[in-house]
């Protein structure tokens, strides 16, 4: 098996005719932690997005290998059980659904698509006790309906849960850190950093440099305007942050 | 920004009573005998030289009404003695020579009254930017800005003479979105309407100035039966203004107008109204009945209708502008402020028919109540099958001021189509105290202080409208106010 | 109008045959009759704006004959929610046949068995107001049997319970007319919980136009369940009024299947000061069922707070409406009111007319409502899938979602496990077309 999880081949993408992503290209091997930078409006979120499937999003053009698979046909749930997971940037809130029911049915769902046999609940709700006390989420959110009145921070724990839950070949997180404080940062770099291993990838969408203090990326690459525009190793992201974006556009 | 001098002069010149617009006008009509027949209906016909297929309309009209003459809507939140139809005049014409070809053949004494109703209408002294059709009881007086429209390929005329002038264009669309079989009003209209305006805004045209129609019933016992009619030809975009006033009458007197727009692909039409007909005084003696259909139709794709409304007047309101969206990705608008004081009774609303795929409407109603009045918003949202993702959002807040008066909010929500998604919300409540006393607090009295946060309720409302016009509307507000407090 | 006839001398004929002897009953259903026999049935009544989404031809075309009285019998055989907790009075069509009474504070009387007093035959309709009542007085004129429950556990610890099975029986190929009538008094600082079954033979036709009275006096509380379990063919017309005396507190909670037709007309009085009512509702209607929900709350004294909270979900070719008034009278000052009623629309047959409605006469009140329609977001639906759920399973835990937040509120473990069992398990998932 290849090393390669992710190859994007010159990928055009839009949202309702407005052309967003132009010919971006991106590889990511196993056991890589890669950072997308870019300002408002470059295309990050797009990029999240028409990895993970949302039919709101168009691809026009390109290709996007994952695990040797064709991405482009492949509906969002079963491009889930394959081993994609987006950690969203606004989690939706799913009103009267239990975050137990969601969470069982996920995680059942991938492992039928995998061959194995659903957990029994005793060996779920030991999984998932487990985790949840790791990324510090109280069993009486579990009992609650999934992130309604949950507050922002408590919205981006519930990803990282579900990220260790589901323990994915490649997690996206799209901004996860934004209108985090500084404990909640902290929980959920810790949630990233412990999920990480030689068996899997990561790619951080970000539009701070402060979360790559807790998670080290291996690549940093940065966008402008549908493309990746330079890559370079975390030392970019110190650059970008003294020099700001439009240092890139003058270069 | 346009220059508005013009229009802030119209309400401060005039006398500090509480309805400013209050007198009357002596002029020597020409009236024809009260009461309905099929002769008053020729008689309206033949004065103003209408083809034979009119006529035969108005009769179809006259005979349908008579057919149907005990069948009055009852649904409506709104109490009145019943009318006798038989003592209204179906038509008056302040001077016997209607519609001028210039100014100059219009009688000084109207450019003057007019003018101390802040309407001047001298070619020096017009207002800046619009064009003004002025209405006296039945008939037109005078219209501003001819040239500047004629350039443009604009028409704006009374009906009367469009009808005329460019027969075909009226014969194809009067008619074609309220049909004279509609409702009770609007068939009686049918039969008996005397002026108002058209505009028809040819393709691809964005109509160089606002064009605005001023109203006013003088007569004593005159009904008034206007009729409007705007057709927006592909592309083109227009913005009209409506204005209202009548004398202080012991008598009730009745206005049932019909106004019908069309917008074709791609046109836009903005309709704004200022109505401040008499209310009635402060016992609730006379006061205009205002039962008015009004409906646009987006006929064609990407086609936009809004409605805008500042609503003080009248004893009786009984109004709904509503948009069918027919064309794909059309759009519909209302955004009103009904307020009612001492005795009136507002029913008022808008129904949005959505008929095209992607439709979509926004209803914004704010209703504010004081003395003894009622205020009913009646709003339908109507989702047929056709209409693939139509999408609503609909928000009605209503203030009370006092503990007589009544705020009612009755929405129909009906959907035929499982892609649509509608949004309704309404609120109803009175001035917080702690607002008040905040603003108090700061020095401002408590009139001022109410005035205040009752206009800042109705601001959202206030920008929809062009900018003149939303200073008098906020001026009008206060007046209707004045009093309601302490 | 034919057909109007037909059923006027149908009901007639009940009426002359229930009053073949002298009973104390007589001017109660005498006066009713008058009043029909003048008046007719609303049927579709233009501009009626109560009973403008619904048309009761649909009930009055039907053949209607004479109830067999050996029919009533049969209702031991019918399988329904049994809780062993509850007292249990089994009414059917229209009669009081049996009851378990498990708690001494239950007291109930009736006509047939002649413990009806004359001041007891007063109190019925006494909570009616004769404003659109009119099936509340076609049940009065032929009310075969009226019963009075008196419910009095203020010295109690523990809360009385009792259920009501109101059954319907038919082994005819013709409609019956049934018209059961109950009074509930609740006694001052009673703590009451009530569960109201309706409940039909299987596949039989029927009619069941019942009333429903209950006074809750002075600090006493009751929680309400409302079973429309009536079958597909049946017509259901139910009138229930509530009226709140001082600080009383109400919860009332209907779930509701579609029949061929239904109606229900709620009001609640707040007569007193300082009362709370919350009022739940959950409505699924499939097929093409009719399903009308006329919910009021009639705010007369001041300081009292209350809730209107609906949801529906429709199907097939169903039609569902929910209207709801508060009216807030000169007076009810400080009253808190809000309603709010949200739709879910699955099949592109299926229709929903929502009609919220505020009538507001005092000023220092605070009152809302809102309503939605429409279905699935889209958004939520791709959240979903991005976990790895099918669209089917992301479309029914959406719609199970939806139904769970009115069951939620069910307090009652073996009442909640039945409603999970026969309504959220058999909820449909919604096609989308993307």
């Amino acid at each position: 098996m290849s090393k390669t999880i992710l190859e994007i081949k010159n990928l055009h993408a839009s949202v309702e005719d407005t052309k967003i992503l132009k010919g971006l290209s991106l590889t990511i091997n196993i056991g890589e932690k890669h950072t997308i930078m870019g300002p408002n409006g470059s295309g990050k979120s797009t990029l999240a997005n028409v990895l993970a499937g949302n039919p709101s999003y168009t691809m026009n053009s390109g290709e996007i290998i994952f695990m040797g698979q064709n991405l482009n046909e492949m509906q969002p749930d079963i491009r889930a059980c394959a081993g994609l997971f987006l950690a969203f940037q606004y989690p939706v809130e799913l009103p009267g659904v239990r975050m137990w029911q969601f969470l069982k049915s996920s995680l059942d769902s991938k492992r039928e698509y995998n061959g194995e046999k659903p957990l029994s609940t005793r060996e779920f709700d030991n999984v998932l006790n487990e985790y949840a006390d790791k990324v510090g989420i109280s069993s009486d959110f579990i009992k609650r309906n999934v992130n309604e009145g949950f507050s922002g921070g408590e919205k981006k724990r519930n990803e990282i849960l579900q990220l260790s839950l589901l323990n994915p070949k490649l997690a996206i997180l799209d901004e996860t850190d934004s209108g985090l404080d500084i404990d909640a940062l902290k929980v959920v770099s810790k949630g990233i950093d412990s999920f990480s291993s030689d068996e899997n990838s990561v790619l951080l969408i970000t539009h701070y440099q402060r979360i790559l203090n807790y998670v080290i990326p291996d690549f940093v690459h940065v966008m402008m305007d549908g493309n990746i525009v330079t890559s370079g190793d975390k030392t970019l992201a110190l650059e970008l942050e003294e020099k700001g974006y439009d240092w890139l556009t003058t270069k | 920004m346009k220059e508005n001098n013009n229009v802030i002069s119209r309400t401060t010149e005039l006398e500090n009573d509480n309805y400013k617009w209050g007198f009357d006008f002596k002029f020597n009509p020409d009236n024809a005998p009260i009461g309905l027949s099929e002769d008053i209906v020729k008689l309206i016909s033949n004065k103003k030289n209408e083809p034979k297929w009119l006529l035969d309309w108005r009769l179809k009209s006259l005979k349908h009404w008579f057919k149907n003459q005990d069948n009055e809507p009852k649904w409506a939140n709104i109490e009145f003695p019943k009318i006798d139809f038989q003592k209204i005049r179906y038509y008056s014409s302040p001077t016997s020579k209607p519609n001028p070809k210039s100014l100059d053949e219009v009688d000084p004494e109207m450019l003057a009254a007019f003018t101390k109703l802040g309407i001047p209408l001298e070619e020096q002294k017009k207002l800046s930017g619009v064009a003004v059709d002025a209405i006296m009881d039945s008939v037109s007086v005078a219209t501003t800005y001819q040239k500047q429209l004629e350039e443009a390929g604009v028409i704006f005329c009374p009906i009367s003479e469009a009808v005329q002038k460019y027969p075909e264009l009226v014969q194809k669309y009067l008619g074609s979105v309220v049909p004279y079989s509609d409702n009770f009003y609007a068939t009686l209209n049918s039969a008996v309407f005397t002026d108002g305006s058209f505009i028809y805004v040819p393709p691809g045209v964005r109509c160089p100035v606002e064009l605005m129609t001023y109203f006013r019933i003088n007569e004593l016992d005159t009904g008034q039966f206007e009729r409007t009619l705007i057709v927006a030809d592909k592309g083109s975009y227009v913005s009209y203004l409506e204005g209202c006033t009548a004398p202080f009458r012991k008598n009730n007197q009745l206005h049932a107008a019909v106004v019908e727009l069309v917008a074709l692909e791609d046109a836009e039409i903005k309709y704004s109204t200022l109505q401040n007909w008499f209310p009635g005084d402060t016992n609730g003696e006379g006061g205009i009945y205002n039962f008015v259909t009004k409906r646009g139709k987006c006929q064609g794709k990407n086609s936009k209708i809004s409605w805008t409304q500042v609503e003080t007047g009248s004893a009786i309101t009984w109004k709904y502008p509503s948009v069918i969206l027919q064309g794909d990705n059309s759009v519909g608008e209302f955004y009103s402020v009904a307020l009612v004081n001492n005795y009136q009774q507002a029913d008022t609303g808008t129904k949005m028919i959505h008929i095209g795929k992607n439709t979509k409407s926004t209803i914004i109603a704010k209703g504010i109540s004081a003395g003894k009045a009622t205020n009913t918003y009646r709003g339908q949202v109507k989702v047929l099958p056709s209409a693939k993702n139509a999408r609503n959002f609909t928000q009605c807040d209503s203030l009370l001021i006092g503990d007589k008066c009544g705020a009612h909010t009755i929405p129909y929500i009906e959907v035929k189509n499982p892609t649509a998604q509608l949004e309704h919300e309404a609120t109803t409540s009175k001035v917080s105290d702690d607002q008040l006393f905040y603003t108090q607090q700061r020095g401002i009295s408590l009139e001022d202080a109410n005035y205040m946060i009752i206009n800042g309720f109705c601001k959202g409302i206030f920008k929809e409208l062009p900018f003149e016009f939303a200073i008098e509307a906020s001026q009008l507000l206060r007046v209707s106010l004045e009093g309601t407090v302490g | 109008m034919d057909s109007d006839k037909t059923f006027l001398n149908y009901v007639n004929t009940i009426y002359n045959s229930l009053n073949s002897e002298e009973s104390i009953a007589s001017n109660l259903r005498n006066s009713s009759m008058q009043s029909i026999n003048q008046k007719g049935l609303p049927t579709h009544r233009k501009g009626n704006e109560e009973w403008k989404y619904t048309n009761l031809n649909r009930m009055i075309e039907l053949n209607y004959s004479i109830d067999n009285i050996a029919n009533k019998i049969a209702y031991e055989s019918i399988n329904t929610l049994e809780i062993d907790t509850f007292s249990t009075l089994n009414i059917s069509n229209g009669e009081l046949i049996d009851s378990k009474i498990l708690d001494d504070n239950i007291k109930t009387r009736n006509l047939l068995s002649n413990t009806l007093t004359k001041e007891d035959i007063a109190m019925f309709n006494s909570t009616l107001d004769g404003e659109n009542e009119d099936m509340a007085e076609l049940n009065s004129a032929i009310c075969k049997d009226p019963i009075i429950i008196d419910i009095n556990n203020s010295n109690s610890e523990e809360k009385s319970k009792l259920m009501i099975n109101i059954f319907n029986i038919n082994n005819s190929d013709s409609y019956i007319l049934n018209s059961p009538k109950i009074f509930i008094n609740i006694a001052g600082k009673s703590n009451v919980e009530i569960i109201e079954n309706h409940i039909g033979g299987n596949n039989n036709l029927y009619t069941s136009n019942s009333v429903l009275e209950i006074l809750l006096n002075k600090k006493s509380k009751l929680v309400h369940y409302r079973l429309l379990e009536d079958t597909d063919e049946s017509i259901h017309i139910n009138t229930t009024r509530i009226k709140l005396m001082d600080e009383s507190n109400l919860q009332s909670n209907a779930f509701s299947k579609g029949t061929k037709l239904s109606r229900y007309d709620l009001k609640v009085i707040t007569s007193a000061e300082n009362s709370y009512s919350e009022l739940n509702g959950l409505y699924f209607t499939s097929k093409k069922q009719h399903l009308d929900n006329y919910i009021n709350i009639d705010h007369i004294a001041p300081h009292c707070t209350s809730r209107i909270n609906y949801k529906g979900i429709l199907n097939g070719e169903s039609h569902a409406i929910f209207g709801g008034t508060v009216l807030v009278r000169k007076g009810a000052i400080k009253t808190n009111s809000h309603q709010s009623d949200k739709n879910l629309v699955l099949s592109p047959k299926a229709e929903i007319d929502s009609k919220p409605s505020l009538y507001i006469f005092v000023d220092d009140i605070l009152a809302g409502h809102g309503a939605t329609a429409g279905n699935i977001d889209v958004n939520t639906v791709y959240y979903m899938r991005s976990r790895g759920l099918s669209l089917e399973q992301a479309s029914k835990m959406l719609i199970a979602g939806f139904a769970m937040e009115i069951i939620d509120k069910v307090e009652n473990n073996n009442l909640f496990d039945f409603l999970l069992e026969n309504y959220v398990k058999k909820l449909p998932s919604y096609k989308f077309d993307f």
